[in-house]
């Protein structure tokens, strides 16, 4: 915890963003932003990227920023106190942090040169409805056959599908004679075969449903193949779930605040709200809530660049179950507190709810978090 | 367990020492004792654990500087000090003495107090208890009543203390007591220091439904007090009251006794059972036993990131109200899921003779359900978890 110039380039991003956000995305800009497609504005797409924001998770190796948790986890902070939503998180984020383990060159840097540069959006297409969040048992095939790679199966829940260039697909790699695996493929949304219906979701964002009909990939577009295929995405995913973490810890924090400022302002009985102690009391547990979160926010971010693969696999379980609660609880708090008002389409606090709620399922929802925890703590035997 | 995160080589090079000295030096019914979850334990083993410290450098008075006698530690050296003897079934410090009288006089004790007060602390030669609350004075601590009036070189006391922890242990008293008028009830306040042996004071023994004897009732009935036993001036007694109670910032979440609880909780869970179902394997008691572990784990985070700071400043002013409600609630909700762990066994009322306990029986953490009754205490005391919720809101948050 010594690191000064970590310090130093977290505050610069904090100070960075908050200004970006509060010129760019008010509240009321927001709302005209995500009822219009594709949801987000291109032109402050191409503003963050000349800012270097797309860098910020991605190696050094590959002319990134170094990836460093704490400066994404500051980044995203922000993003969750405006309410910002974006490709960022799937594209700039996950994929880039699948692809930087891929081994395919010049594949590798050339869509990693596009992301960074916010050209390219990269679209992971990982999830399948009908096994939740459990990957080891997608249905989505690449079936080798005569020289031929052919992709079936149907994806759910792939991140701005509608502005993605490409899709980034884990599937299960049959092939004759061979013990199955799973493949990761780069395929473009162009090709013959891909049908896609996107959908807006409750807090504004956009993702999409991809349905794979004999798609043909070359061998060129496969990313990652073999054992180290599932490991490797599920390392991306806790990355994602160490941002998302800060991305809630934000909107806990906007909420509390403007819940805070309410209670100041707002008088019935002739008192002001802020006086009633039943009122009071539930504040301060959601400021505490607040402080825990923030502890724990601070720990995914350190176990990301710091543990052992078990241990962060715990501590990121442990985080994201417990933030994405806290969250959720909060914002309910927050609501009820503002009384109707709370219930109105104009006041901020309602679409936290609606974001927290929705950010929470992404990756794993507290329950499946809770649950990879509790298998983790009961093998580890003491 | 969740691990948390490492400090300097340095640092943990102290821990070790401090680790390695409490595994040499710890007598073997004392760590008993603190690994029943005692409390209460007797003034002798209290004492003598104290001089066994104080004869390492002044060990005994960790937040004590040199120059009084104390190892003039850093507040990294006292968290992870505090930390080894809990992780480690030590017992708690001396806190009336160690943790609270003395830095208060440090801070507004006159040259003749230090000198007269404070190497009785170190050696361990006196005892002492905290006077607060009152029969009528509980969280409303500034309305207490109990009267010194001024007769020439002395004050006579006149009145009772109430929940005084250990005052049946100890030789002196300190607190507040009331020693005028003002528009507020915060003024005409003093803090004084007492001798317990003084003509005129009856300590009352209070037994709690747990069945122990830790508390107390003590009376003052014309006890007379020479006057340089006023710490500070009178009328001043609130603003060291107030002092006094932030200076224990370390203690208050107890997270590492915390820690060690869990440690004990964990043996349960994870021993082997007949037929082969362990307490872990049970769904609903694992999701227990890792909540509190998580919580636990956040708790740890925050006391450190609040307390031991990082070099972006952190700014809850209130932390230590926090780390207190949050601390206690999650200790108590360990508890609970002690006793509970042991099915039938729970029900048991174990004779209090922590000498006699068998290690072969599995089940057998101290009396866990009476450590469950026991500390229900711990979210009622040293300002009540509702208070510390109005300190927040008001202190924190703003809210009036």
């Amino acid at each position: 915890m010594t690191d000064t110039s970590l310090y130093e380039q977290q505050s610069l991003i904090e100070d960075s963003a908050r200004r970006f956000l509060d010129h760019h995305y008010s509240f009321e800009a927001r709302r005209k932003i995500i009822h219009e497609e594709p949801g987000y504005s291109t032109r402050q797409w191409e503003e963050m990227a000349e800012l270097g924001w797309m860098l910020l998770p991605m190696s050094a190796d590959f002319g990134g920023l170094g990836g460093d948790m704490a400066l994404v986890s500051a980044l995203a902070k922000e993003f969750g106190r405006s309410l910002f939503v974006n490709p960022f998180l799937g594209s700039a984020v996950v994929s880039t942090k699948i692809i930087e383990e891929s081994e395919f060159e010049p594949l590798r840097s050339e869509i990693l040169d596009g992301i960074g540069a916010g050209g390219a959006i990269v679209s992971p297409a990982l999830y399948e409805a009908q096994v939740r969040y459990d990957l080891d048992n997608i249905a989505t095939t690449a079936s080798e056959k005569d020289g031929r790679i052919v992709m079936n199966g149907t994806k759910t829940a792939a991140l701005y599908g509608n502005v993605a260039s490409d899709l980034l697909v884990l599937a299960r790699h049959e092939a004759e004679h061979k013990n199955a695996s799973f493949s990761l493929c780069l395929v473009s949304v162009e090709q013959l075969g891909i049908a896609m219906t996107h959908h807006r979701t409750h807090d504004g964002g956009r993702m999409s449903d991809v349905q794979f009909r004999d798609v043909e990939v070359n061998r060129n577009q496969i990313l990652l193949h073999g054992q180290e295929t599932l490991p490797i995405v599920k390392r991306a995913i806790r990355y994602a779930n160490a941002s998302i973490c800060a991305e809630l810890v934000g909107a806990m924090e906007a909420t509390f605040e403007m819940t805070l400022e309410y209670l100041k302002t707002r008088q019935q009985f002739g008192k002001y709200l802020s006086s009633f102690q039943a009122l009071q009391h539930r504040m301060v547990d959601m400021f505490m809530r607040c402080q825990l979160a923030e502890s724990m926010r601070r720990e995914a971010a350190r176990a990301i660049e710091s543990a052992n693969e078990t241990e962060q696999d715990m501590i990121i379980s442990a985080a994201k179950c417990e933030i994405a609660r806290a969250a959720l609880l909060n914002a309910e708090e927050a609501v009820q507190l503002h009384g109707a008002m709370g219930m109105m389409d104009e006041m901020p606090v309602g679409h936290y709810l609606k974001r927290v709620f929705t950010l929470g399922l992404l990756f794993g929802d507290a329950d499946y978090h809770q649950n990879c925890y509790r298998n983790m703590r009961i093998q580890a035997s003491h | 367990m969740l691990n948390t995160p490492q400090f300097s080589p340095e640092l943990e090079a102290f821990r070790l020492t401090v680790r390695q000295f409490i595994h040499e030096n710890l007598p073997d019914d004392i760590r008993q004792m603190v690994a029943c979850e005692r409390m209460d334990l007797p003034r002798e083993a209290q004492v003598r654990w104290h001089r066994i410290l104080h004869s390492q450098g002044g060990w005994c008075c960790p937040s004590w500087p040199e120059h009084y006698g104390g190892p003039g530690w850093s507040d990294e050296q006292q968290y992870i000090f505090e930390q080894e003897l809990s992780l480690n079934d030590a017992p708690r410090l001396m806190i009336y003495g160690v943790g609270m009288l003395g830095p208060t006089l440090f801070k507004y004790g006159t040259e003749e107090q230090k000198q007269r007060v404070l190497p009785d602390i170190l050696e361990g030669k006196i005892f002492w208890c905290q006077g607060f609350s009152e029969p009528d004075s509980g969280s409303d601590l500034a309305s207490l009543q109990c009267r010194m009036t001024e007769d020439g070189d002395e004050y006579v006391i006149n009145g009772s203390k109430i929940w005084t922890s250990d005052a049946h242990l100890a030789d002196w008293i300190f607190g507040l007591f009331r020693s005028g008028g003002g528009e507020r009830k915060q003024q005409g306040i003093s803090f004084l220091m007492i001798d317990l042996s003084s003509p005129g004071v009856t300590i009352r023994p209070l037994k709690i439904f747990e069945d122990t004897h830790e508390v107390n009732q003590v009376f003052f009935d014309q006890v007379r007090v020479p006057k340089e036993n006023v710490v500070g001036v009178p009328g001043q007694g609130w603003e060291i009251g107030k002092y006094l109670l932030s200076l224990e910032r370390f203690g208050t979440a107890e997270v590492s006794r915390t820690k060690a609880s869990m440690k004990r909780l964990t043996q349960l869970a994870f021993a082997p059972a007949a037929g082969g179902m362990r307490l872990i394997d049970n769904v609903d008691f694992a999701e227990r036993y890792c909540r509190i572990e998580r919580s636990l784990h956040a708790l740890e985070m925050t006391e450190r990131r609040l307390l031991l700071g990082d070099q972006r400043a952190e700014s809850v002013d209130t932390g230590a109200s926090l780390l207190k409600i949050r601390g206690t609630e999650i200790q108590s909700d360990v508890f609970r899921l002690t006793a509970e762990a042991s099915a039938h066994f729970a029900a048991v009322d174990i004779a209090r003779d922590y000498t006699e306990l068998q290690a072969d029986n599995p089940y057998q953490v101290g009396d866990a359900t009476r450590n469950y009754f026991n500390y229900r205490k711990t979210p009622i005391y040293s300002g009540s978890n509702e208070i510390q919720r109005n300190i927040i809101a008001k202190a924190e948050l703003g809210l009036s």
